[in-house]
C-alpha cells in the first residue's frame, strides 16, 4: 500500500497534474454552483477536454470536477435555497436559514470545513479498504460479476425515492435496451441499427449523458419561470465573516466524524449515494439533538433544526462528500459504478482503454492511486482556494438565464461534437434530451437509465460467459455460496419496496 | 378519466415499447452456429423485452397509479407549454444541419445570437458581443489544443474556386 501511495503521489505531484486538480476543482465549483447542473453534467461537459490527456491526468481532472461540483452545489443551496443536485438538498435545510439570518459567510465556511473533513476522512477509508476489496474481487467469476451488476441495478431502483421504484426499474430497462444498440462484438451482427451507419458503433455514452443531464437540464430551466429570489443575494454576500468559534468547532467535530463514517459506508453501496447519505446523516443528528427542555438547560444559543442549526448543516455536508468518495470503492475495485456520476466516470475510463475492476489496482496502479491521492489534494485545494473566493465565485449565480441557458446548450453540443465530429450525434442528443424532459416531468429518474446503459454491455458479456460455462443452465445463480448470497440479496432488493409497503400496511392494521 | 393517469399511460407506452423492442430482437440475424448456442445476440434483448413488458404491466396496474390525482386531463391542463424550449430544439436542429456547411464560427455566432433572442434578451450590443466572443475564443482554444474545427464546405468551396 505504501508503494501504491508513493506511485500516486509521484503521479499527482507533477506541476501539470496539480494544475489539473486545481482547474478541475475550480471548474467543478463553478458548474456545480449553477442550479440544475450537478456533478454528472459537469463531468460529462469536461470529458471531451480530457481525451487529449493521458488516462491518469484525465481521471485527476474529472475527480477534481466531481468534488468541486459537489462543493459548488452546496453553495447555491446555502445562498439561494436552490440545490444544484439532490445530494445537497439536506444542506439547504439549515444552510439557507443561516444565510438568511445574515450568517452566509459562516454557513459557507462550515460547509467548506465539513466537506473537507468528510472528503478527507473518506479518502483515508478508501485507501485502507480498496486494496483489500480488490484482493477479494480477484477471486470473482463471471457469474459473480453478473450478479453484482444485477444487484447494483436493482439497488439503484430500490433506493429510488418513495413511489418511484417502478419508474426507476423502467428507466433501468430503457438503459439496458439502449446498450444493445450497435454491433454485437461476439457474433458480429448489427442490432437495432435500422440500417443507419451512424449507429453501428452503438450510442455514445457521452451523447446519452449530455442529452439526459446537461441539455435536458437547460431545457427544463428554459421551461421554468425564474422565481429564484436573487434580489437579496448581493446583500447576503456582503456578510463574508467566516469565523467559526472554538465552541462551535468543538460541537461540530463529533458530528462531522459520525456523518463521515455513515456517508462513506452508504456511498460504498451501489445505488445509494450522496442523497441518501446526506438525508440519513441529517436525520440521525436531528434525532440525537437535545429536546427543547434539555436544550434550554444546555445552551440558550442552540438553534432548532431547520432554522439554522450548524449541526444540521455540517452533518449532510460531511456525509455527502464522504459518500462521493465512498462511491469510488465499487467503481475502482469491482468496476461497478455505484451512482450516475461514477457511471459517467466508468464510461470515461473505458474510453481511455482502461477496464476498471480488481485488476486496475495491479495493471494500472498509476491511475488507481492517482485518483485516490487527487482526492486528498482536491479537498485541500477546495478548502484553501475556494473558501476565500466563495463570495466572488458565488456572483456566478447572478448570470442572467438568458445567457446561461444558450451557453450550456452550446457547451453540451460541442462536448458531443468534438468527440466524433459527426452532427448525427448532436441530432441524437437533442432527441434524447426531448424524451428526457418529458420523462423528468413525469418523475422518471435519470440515473438508473445511465447505469443500465453503462452496465448493459458488461452484464451481457458476463452473462454469456456464465451461461456458456454452465452448459446453458441457470444453475450458476445458486451453485456457489457467493452466487447464492448475491442472488438472494438481489431478490430481496427487488422485493424490498413491496415488502416495505406490506409491512407498513400490516403495522397500520395492528 | 380518473383512472387514466399519466403513470398508467407511461406504463402502457413502456409495454408497447418493450413489445416492439422484443419484436425487433427476434429479427436480429443469426448464423447457423449462433442459433445453436445457449446465448446469442438475441438472448439479452429478449430477456430485457420480457422484463420490460412485466415492469410496464406493473406500472399500468399499480395501486399508486389508480389513486393518484394526476389524471391525464388535469396533468395536461396544469402544464403551460413554453415555446422557448421548442424554439431552442429547432435552433439546435438547424445548428447540426448547417454546421458542416457554413462552418463552426459563423454557425455558432448565429446560433448563440438567436438563442439569446429566444431566451428574451434584448440588449443588442451585449448579446452580439457575447455571441461573437465565445465562438472565437473557443476556436482559438481548440486550435491551441491542436483540435481542428472545419471552416465549412461553403468557405472551403469559395477558397478553392
Amino acid at each position: 500500500m505504501i508503494d501504491g501511495l508513493l506511485i500516486g503521489l509521484g503521479t499527482v505531484l507533477v506541476p501539470e497534474n496539480l494544475l489539473l486538480v486545481l482547474a478541475g476543482c475550480a471548474i467543478g465549483t463553478l458548474i456545480g454552483m449553477l442550479p440544475g447542473l450537478g456533478p454528472i453534467s459537469a463531468i460529462a461537459l469536461m470529458i471531451p477536454v480530457t481525451y487529449g490527456l493521458d488516462p491518469a491526468s484525465g481521471m485527476i481532472l474529472l475527480a477534481g470536477v466531481y468534488y468541486g461540483a459537489i462543493f459548488g452545489g452546496s453553495t447555491s443551496s446555502i445562498l439561494i435555497n436552490a440545490p444544484g443536485i439532490a445530494g445537497t438538498v439536506a444542506t439547504a435545510f439549515d444552510g439557507y436559514p443561516l444565510a438568511r439570518s445574515g450568517l452566509a459567510g459562516k454557513a459557507l465556511a462550515i460547509a467548506a470545513y465539513s466537506s473537507f473533513a468528510g472528503g478527507t476522512l473518506a479518502a483515508m477509508f478508501l485507501v485502507m479498504s480498496a486494496p483489500w476489496l480488490s484482493d477479494i474481487a480477484l477471486g470473482f467469476q463471471s457469474a459473480d460479476y453478473f450478479l453484482l451488476m444485477l444487484l447494483g441495478l436493482t439497488l439503484v431502483s430500490a433506493f429510488a425515492s418513495r413511489g418511484e421504484y417502478l419508474k426507476a426499474l423502467v428507466m433501468t430497462c430503457i438503459g439496458l435496451m439502449l446498450a444493445t444498440v450497435g454491433t454485437d462484438l461476439t457474433a458480429g451482427v448489427q442490432r437495432f441499427t435500422f440500417g443507419r451507419s451512424d449507429l453501428i458503433d452503438g450510442i455514445s455514452f457521452l451523447v446519452l449523458a449530455m442529452g439526459t443531464f446537461a441539455l435536458s437540464e437547460a431545457m427544463m430551466m428554459a421551461m421554468s419561470r425564474d422565481d429564484t429570489e436573487l434580489s437579496d443575494l448581493q446583500s447576503r454576500l456582503r456578510n463574508t465573516n467566516m469565523k467559526v468559534s472554538r465552541r462551535e468547532a468543538a460541537e461540530l467535530a463529533p458530528v462531522i466524524g459520525r456523518s463521515s463514517v455513515l456517508g462513506f459506508l452508504i456511498g460504498t453501496l451501489p445505488g445509494a449515494g450522496a442523497t441518501i447519505a446526506s438525508f440519513l446523516a441529517y436525520g440521525a443528528e436531528r434525532r440525537m439533538a437535545p429536546t427543547s427542555v434539555e436544550q434550554a438547560d444546555k445552551s440558550s444559543e442552540d438553534t432548532p433544526f431547520g432554522e439554522g442549526n450548524i449541526r444540521g448543516l455540517a452533518a449532510p455536508e460531511s456525509a455527502n462528500n464522504a459518500a462521493c468518495t465512498g462511491s469510488f470503492v465499487p467503481l475502482l475495485t469491482l468496476g461497478i459504478p455505484g451512482s450516475g456520476t461514477t457511471a459517467v466516470l466508468l464510461g470515461a475510463l473505458i474510453a481511455y482503454g482502461i477496464q476498471p475492476g480488481p485488476r486496475l489496482f495491479i495493471d494500472e496502479p498509476g491511475v488507481f492511486w492517482a485518483v485516490i491521492i487527487s482526492m486528498y489534494i482536491g479537498n485541500v485545494f477546495l478548502l484553501v482556494l475556494n473558501l476565500p473566493l466563495i463570495p466572488w465565485i458565488a456572483r456566478l449565480l447572478t448570470i442572467p438565464r438568458n445567457y446561461l441557458i444558450p451557453i450550456i446548450v452550446f457547451f453540451s453540443m460541442m462536448g458531443v461534437y468534438l468527440v466524433s465530429f459527426n452532427t448525427f450525434d448532436i441530432q441524437l442528443m437533442v432527441i434524447i434530451a426531448c424524451i428526457a424532459v418529458v420523462l423528468r416531468k413525469l418523475s422518471f429518474p435519470m440515473a438508473p437509465l445511465l447505469l443500465g446503459f453503462i452496465l448493459g454491455g458488461m452484464l451481457e458479456d458476463n452473462l454469456r460467459r456464465a451461461i456458456t460455462l454452465s452448459d446453458g443452465s441457470w444453475s450458476f445463480l445458486w451453485d456457489r455460496p457467493i452466487t447464492l448470497s448475491l442472488t438472494i440479496l438481489t431478490v430481496v432488493a427487488l422485493l424490498s419496496p413491496a415488502l416495505h409497503i406490506s409491512w407498513q400496511k400490516l403495522r397500520g392494521v395492528l | 378519466m380518473k383512472y387514466i393517469t399519466l403513470d398508467r399511460v407511461s406504463g402502457l407506452v413502456f409495454v408497447l415499447i418493450s413489445g416492439t423492442y422484443g419484436y425487433y430482437a427476434q429479427q436480429i440475424p443469426l448464423d447457423f452456429f449462433s442459433e445453436t448456442e445457449f446465448f446469442n445476440a438475441r438472448s439479452l434483448p429478449s430477456i430485457i423485452a420480457v422484463l420490460g413488458v412485466i415492469i410496464g404491466g406493473f406500472l399500468l396496474i399499480s395501486p399508486k397509479a389508480s389513486t393518484q390525482t394526476n389524471a391525464v386531463s388535469e396533468g395536461i391542463s396544469g402544464q403551460s407549454v413554453s415555446a422557448k424550449p421548442l424554439l431552442l430544439v429547432g435552433l439546435i436542429g438547424c445548428y447540426a444541419f448547417l454546421l458542416p456547411w457554413s462552418g463552426f464560427v459563423i454557425t455558432t455566432v448565429a446560433f448563440l445570437w438567436l438563442a439569446f433572442l429566444v431566451m428574451g434578451e434584448r440588449r443588442w450590443s451585449r448579446m452580439t458581443i457575447v455571441a461573437i466572443l465565445l465562438p472565437v475564443a473557443f476556436q482559438w482554444l481548440m486550435s491551441s489544443l491542436g483540435i481542428y474545427l472545419d471552416p465549412g464546405e461553403l468557405w472551403t468551396g469559395i477558397i478553392s474556386d
